[in-house]
């Protein structure tokens, strides 16, 4: 029996025959093309789009940041990219797992010479046309000069994705290296208390105040594509493609005025939280950066009444980064000073006490004042209790 | 030992059958090995030169051949694997290889292994299972030269995700199938698939791996890796040339009790006795127990006598008084262990250390300690009854003589028809071949599911007319990336059409029009919905019940779904290794069985009904027909039994919930014309049971399935929706339905339907010609247990006219085919 007829007899075979919905498809030969792609000066269509797609004015307006400045304060603030060129990257997808289809690719590219904003987005009309439409995406990247690349929690999905189907298709994906900018990992750590989520959306509500009108649910947007392949071209220019579009251009677009707020903020941090978050070893800045980052904080802490214990958490982390920067500065008296100053806030902190006791015995040879601190810690350390009792007996000081 | 007097009290010797030693026959290194791979083997194992097959299936492996080796347990066909692909690691760092393994512990067992000989070539080999976490996953992934999985993991996670594997498929060189044997009837077809889609992935990332297969003794090791890769050739490498010491397989009988109803002494004391005698020569052993009941009975059983004799009490069928001294019992309890599946790895490694480094020295065991386990040599295995087939018989008896020492093997055989027939023909055993392993890659209900996560992995591209498809993607057989082995080009292209149609497949055709793509939508992967050992329900966890102690909460041990109502319903007494559990209550929803160690004087065993009908006729032909069918099992009630007498001391009931499994069945019923031509009633019911077993069997071999992924039935009713009874457990039932105008039904086990009945039913000619085959190629001359069946033969109402039976058998096979309109 051939095995066509032994499909036809077969349970599978009944079972979608009373219920063809159990996976919808269409047949036949189609002439639709396989990817259609958008390129345009962002001022133009696009920000007609976006104003569409937002309720009243955004906090500092709808414009763009100058993409020169804003790849210099990148660098400076978070210690990468060499270029200035910056490429915000966003993708829509048709889910999370494993053999995930990336069918809205949009870009942002701030050209730092000209100094303008190009927008491009490739969307997949058919599932033959995957492979063609990375190709020229990475094709379009990989002929750029050296560029900076921007996403929100691209290092853990969307640059995987296009990765891992770039090489499904067998091609190169050698565009996506270079420096990247997860714009993720400093959002959090700016604006992350523990309470809410930092989600892209919820960010740009509480930091540009911006609200979105008629934008597509995230949920909904893999259930699109699926839709998109059955429809005809006509129904997808009326359906719920386009709105998916539009939800990535808005992506982009909040995405480049965060990172200008995130490096605004780090340049100036106005808070303890985002001095920390600027001095954060991953924004890799000089000690020298450091020190001058958080001294404020630490320094204006008056003495005399207990900060809450959320500060008080804080100002430890801040105490820590200071002295970790003053040990490799080789600055031992600043570094007293903040270890000092650190057992006022956080009395008997074992690694401030530690340090500071190792400290005033190697580097001062202050027996005494070491004792006494190792002595008020709330982990003494037994063994070197019992060393500087010796040593201070072996000289008749104790 | 066999002359002891508690020995000769029991049992009768039926059988002896000694095999003289052999001296090894060794062969020098191949010389494509690099010396250092050859050192590493004389220093780490002090192996100087191979054995003369291991040399010779190198050869075929140093050649690029495909090589599938069949030889005897312990006869070193890892070597064969392992010496060839450090080998290639040492030449070529990117090379890599992937070996399938049926079980977890098997593969966590051959990666130490493996470790300890290739640590010093700078080979990394990893495991990559469920039981993996996950920054060793990606280390596994990113530097292991060896990935070691099995066929499950590498469907639903390797394969869909093949892009993050693409370092492993880009330098994959050997693909090494370990235990061939295992993988038949509907597991194997479901293997086979994914192996196909390897294949694809293999080609598409440029690779094509040689393949390794190793087998157990079957009778067609070749053909199962053929069927199986969609290879063309093998080398097959089955002369075993290890040394073997002297082997003497001794077949016992307990003896009869009654000489008027032929009623003989239980199977599982004799078991004890002579395990017992085993143990007092000091001799390491290893008793395969048939279910895991019979091994917690015998754990006990031993641990009780050694106790007992330590502290000089003589130990017999009476139950024991008092506990005996609490060391005496320590030291039993590490000297006998019990192993099978539903302990927890923790305690199975333990047990495997224990045995391998002979502080156990008796160990109780089901098919769980068969397969390649590294446990050492024992000096004996006793087989606690016939394992059902010659393969399970030879691949446990193996595991008995090490390294040239004598091994004897001792099978008890119990009263069940079965095993009888073994006793009354033991030359069947020691002289017919094994069995044959099959599989069926094409069965639908296993092809199409697979076909759609090949499409969700890579898409399929088949011309649409008058084109060709480039010359690289349809050679070397497996088709490329584009084709699926063992099925041409053309009928893969109807089929994806087929399939393009019915929407189970997602067609496109490129803009030239020169080619159709076929792909499967949807984010996750197809293959979360395809389980390929059938569905998977949560496990049952038994949980400790131990308010003031420490154990409190701890888990003792698994249990699956499926036997939960028989194991674990309330009063049940659940052992682990000898020790007794009472379980207190039980959280069906949350899936835990909350227990408390007693000390009780019973086991219980719970009464199991299990019944099949049709639900919906899907096809009536005549008096034959297919349809959806139910097969329930209900647990009314368990029986108490006392521990060593087995005496039946009490009832209790259960309320647990049926198990329903909905899947296909055929059917033909005995018209009552047709029922006629075997006139006396008692013989028809005996003939109508006897039909039954051959065409299940007939039907095994012709959808080439295992005879266990088929079940059949008999029931009286004939009507549509009445209950059958299921074969061939409960045969005194069984007999009461073949009365009458009977109904024999032909079920897939498989949740769901496997496709093995309908094609069964739908081939009827040459499922019934397959059966008069079966029934005239037996040797024996009015029909035995072998071709007819256990019920059949059964030594009761039924068995008086076996002169008969053959030719009723026979009448009966014309009269319901002629039924079966086709």
């Amino acid at each position: 029996m051939s095995l066509v007829a032994r499909f036809e007899r077969s349970r599978i075979a009944r079972l979608q025959a009373q219920d063809p919905a159990v996976v919808d498809g269409v047949t036949g030969p189609s002439a639709r093309a396989s990817f259609t792609t958008t390129k345009e000066a962002w001022d133009r269509r696009p920000a007609q789009l976006l104003r569409g797609g937002i309720r009243g004015e955004p906090r500092g307006g709808w414009g763009l940041p100058d993409p020169r400045r804003l790849g210099l304060a990148l660098t400076q603030t978070l210690g990468v990219g060499t270029t200035h060129d910056i490429v915000a990257l966003d993708v829509e997808t048709t889910g999370l797992g494993a053999g995930t289809v990336p069918f809205i690719i949009g870009v942002l590219v701030g050209d730092a010479v000209a100094k303008t904003w190009t927008f491009r987005q490739w969307t997949l009309r058919r599932m033959g046309g995957e492979g063609p439409m990375l190709e020229d995406c990475l094709a379009y990247l990989g002929g750029r000069r050296a560029f900076t690349l921007l996403s929100y929690n691209g290092k853990s999905f969307d640059i995987p994705v296009l990765r891992g189907r770039a090489r499904r298709v067998s091609v190169d994906a050698f565009a996506l290296r270079g420096p990247h900018v997860d714009l993720l990992h400093p959002a959090r750590r700016l604006w992350d208390s523990g309470r809410g989520s930092c989600r892209l959306q919820r960010l740009e509500r509480a930091r540009l105040g911006v609200v979105r009108v008629g934008d597509i649910p995230g949920a909904e947007i893999p259930e699109v594509f699926w839709e998109s392949l059955a429809g005809t071209d006509e129904a997808l220019s009326s359906g719920r493609l386009p709105r998916v579009e539009r939800h990535n251009a808005i992506d982009l677009w909040s995405l480049v005025r965060l990172c200008e707020e995130v490096v605004g903020r780090m340049g100036a941090p106005a808070a303890l939280r985002e001095a920390l978050a600027a001095a954060h070893p991953r924004a890799r800045q000089s000690p020298a950066r450091v020190i001058q980052l958080l001294r404020p904080w630490t320094d204006n802490e008056p003495g005399d009444r207990a900060p809450a214990v959320g500060q008080r958490r804080l100002l430890e982390v801040a105490f820590r980064r200071i002295s970790e920067a003053q040990r490799k500065h080789g600055d031992d008296a600043g570094l007293a000073r903040t270890l000092e100053a650190w057992l006022v806030v956080a009395p008997g902190d074992p690694r401030a006490s530690e340090r500071l006791a190792i400290l005033r015995e190697r580097r001062f040879g202050d027996l005494i004042g070491a004792l006494r601190v190792a002595r008020s810690s709330r982990e003494p350390c037994g063994r070197r209790i019992a060393r500087l009792q010796r040593r201070l007996r072996s000289r008749g000081l104790l | 030992m066999l002359e002891s007097l508690e020995f000769r009290r029991v049992a009768e010797v039926v059988a002896v059958e000694t095999t003289p030693a052999r001296a090894g026959t060794y062969s020098p290194w191949p010389t494509f090995l690099r010396p250092e791979v050859r050192a590493a083997w004389a220093r780490e194992e002090g192996i100087e030169r191979p054995y003369a097959h291991q040399a010779e299936a190198m050869e075929h492996i140093g050649h690029g051949r495909d090589v599938v080796l069949a030889t005897s347990t312990a006869s070193g066909k890892s070597l064969c694997y392992q010496a060839p692909l450090l080998d290639a690691v040492a030449r070529d760092p990117a090379a890599r290889a992937l070996l399938l393994f049926p079980t977890k512990a098997l593969a966590r067992d051959q990666v130490e292994a493996m470790r300890k000989v290739g640590g010093s070539l700078g080979a990394g080999m990893g495991t990559f299972d469920g039981d993996t976490p996950p920054d060793q996953r990606r280390a596994t992934r990113a530097r292991a030269h060896f990935v070691a999985t099995n066929p499950d993991m590498l469907h639903q996670s390797i394969l869909p995700a093949h892009d993050r594997f693409s370092a492993l498929f880009a330098g994959l060189r050997f693909v090494v199938l370990d235990e061939l044997h295992t993988y038949r009837g509907v597991f194997g077809g479901h293997v086979a698939n994914v192996l196909r889609r390897l294949w694809r992935v293999c080609a598409r990332y440029g690779s094509r791996p040689q393949i390794i297969a190793c087998s157990a003794t079957i009778a067609n090791p070749a053909a199962l890796a053929m069927a199986l890769t969609g290879r063309e050739e093998f080398e097959l490498v089955a002369r075993d040339t290890s040394p073997k010491g002297p082997r003497s397989f001794v077949i016992v009988n307990p003896k009869v009790t009654d000489e008027v109803t032929g009623v003989r002494r239980d199977y599982l004391k004799v078991s004890r006795v002579v395990t017992n005698e085993l143990r007092k020569a000091g001799a390491g052993t290893l008793a395969f127990c048939r279910t895991r009941k019979a091994v917690e009975l015998l754990t006990r059983y031993l641990r009780e006598d050694e106790a007992l004799e330590r502290v000089g009490v003589h130990t017999g069928d009476a139950p024991v008084a008092g506990p005996a001294d609490a060391g005496a019992r320590a030291a039993a309890n590490s000297h006998v262990r019990g192993y099978r599946g539903g302990y927890l790895p923790d305690r199975r490694r333990e047990v495997e250390q224990a045995l391998r480094s002979g502080e156990a020295q008796v160990v109780a065991a089901t098919n769980a300690l068969e397969l390649g386990i590294d446990i050492g040599g024992v000096d004996a295995v006793v087989l606690a009854g016939y394992p059902g087939t010659r393969a399970a018989t030879w691949q446990r008896a193996g595991r008995a003589g090490r390294r040239g020492q004598p091994a004897l093997n001792i099978m008890v055989l119990s009263s069940r028809p079965l095993d009888q027939a073994v006793a009354a023909d033991t030359q069947a055993l020691f002289g017919r071949s094994v069995e044959h392993a099959r599989v069926d890659p094409s069965n639908p209900e296993v092809l199409i599911p697979h076909l759609r996560c090949a499409a969700h992995e890579l898409p399929f591209e088949v011309p649409t007319s008058g084109a060709s498809l480039p010359a690289e993607d349809t050679g070397r057989g497996e088709g490329g990336s584009h084709g699926w082995a063992g099925i041409a080009p053309a009928s893969l292209g109807d089929l994806l059409e087929a399939l393009g149609d019915r929407g189970i497949l997602h067609r496109e055709v490129d803009t030239a029009g020169d080619r159709a793509r076929f792909f499967a939508l949807g984010a996750a992967s197809p293959a979360r919905q395809v389980n390929m050992r059938g569905p998977v329900e949560e496990n049952f966890e038994v949980v400790e019940q131990a308010p003031d102690r420490a154990e409190h909460g701890r888990v003792l041990a698994e249990v699956n779904f499926e036997d939960a109502p028989l194991y674990l319903h309330p009063g049940a007494i659940y052992p682990l290794e000898g020790e007794t559990y009472e379980v207190r209550r039980l959280d069906w929803d949350g899936r835990k069985a909350y227990v408390r160690a007693v000390d009780s004087a019973y086991y219980t065993e719970a009464i199991c009904h299990l019944r099949v009908r049709i639900l919906e006729p899907v096809q009536v032909r005549g008096d034959a027909g297919l349809g959806y069918a139910q097969v329930a099992r209900a647990v009314p009630g368990f029986k108490k039994l006392r521990f060593r007498t087995h005496e039946n001391i009490g009832f209790g009931p259960v309320n647990l919930p049926d198990l329903d499994l909905h899947t296909v069945a055929a059917w033909w019923r005995l018209s009552p014309r047709a029922a006629a031509s075997v006139a006396l009633p008692e013989r028809r019911a005996a003939a109508v049971l006897g039909v039954a077993h051959l065409l299940h069997h007939a039907a095994a071999m012709l959808t080439m399935c295992d005879v266990r992924d088929l079940g059949h039935a008999v029931g009286s009713g004939g009507q549509e929706g009445s209950w059958a009874c299921v074969g061939p457990h409960k045969t005194p039932a069984l007999e009461m339905e073949a009365w009458g105008h009977p109904t024999i039904y032909l079920y897939d086990v498989l949740s769901g339907g496997a496709g093995l009945s309908g094609h069964a039913a739908r081939n009827a000619r040459q499922l019934f010609d397959r059966a008069r085959r079966l029934l005239d190629g037996c040797r024996c001359g009015a029909g035995c247990v072998t071709c007819l069946g256990a019920e059949s033969s059964h030594g009761s109402s039924l068995g008086g006219h076996s002169a008969h039976r053959r030719a009723d058998v026979r009448t009966l096979l014309d009269a319901l085919e002629a039924g079966d309109s086709v």
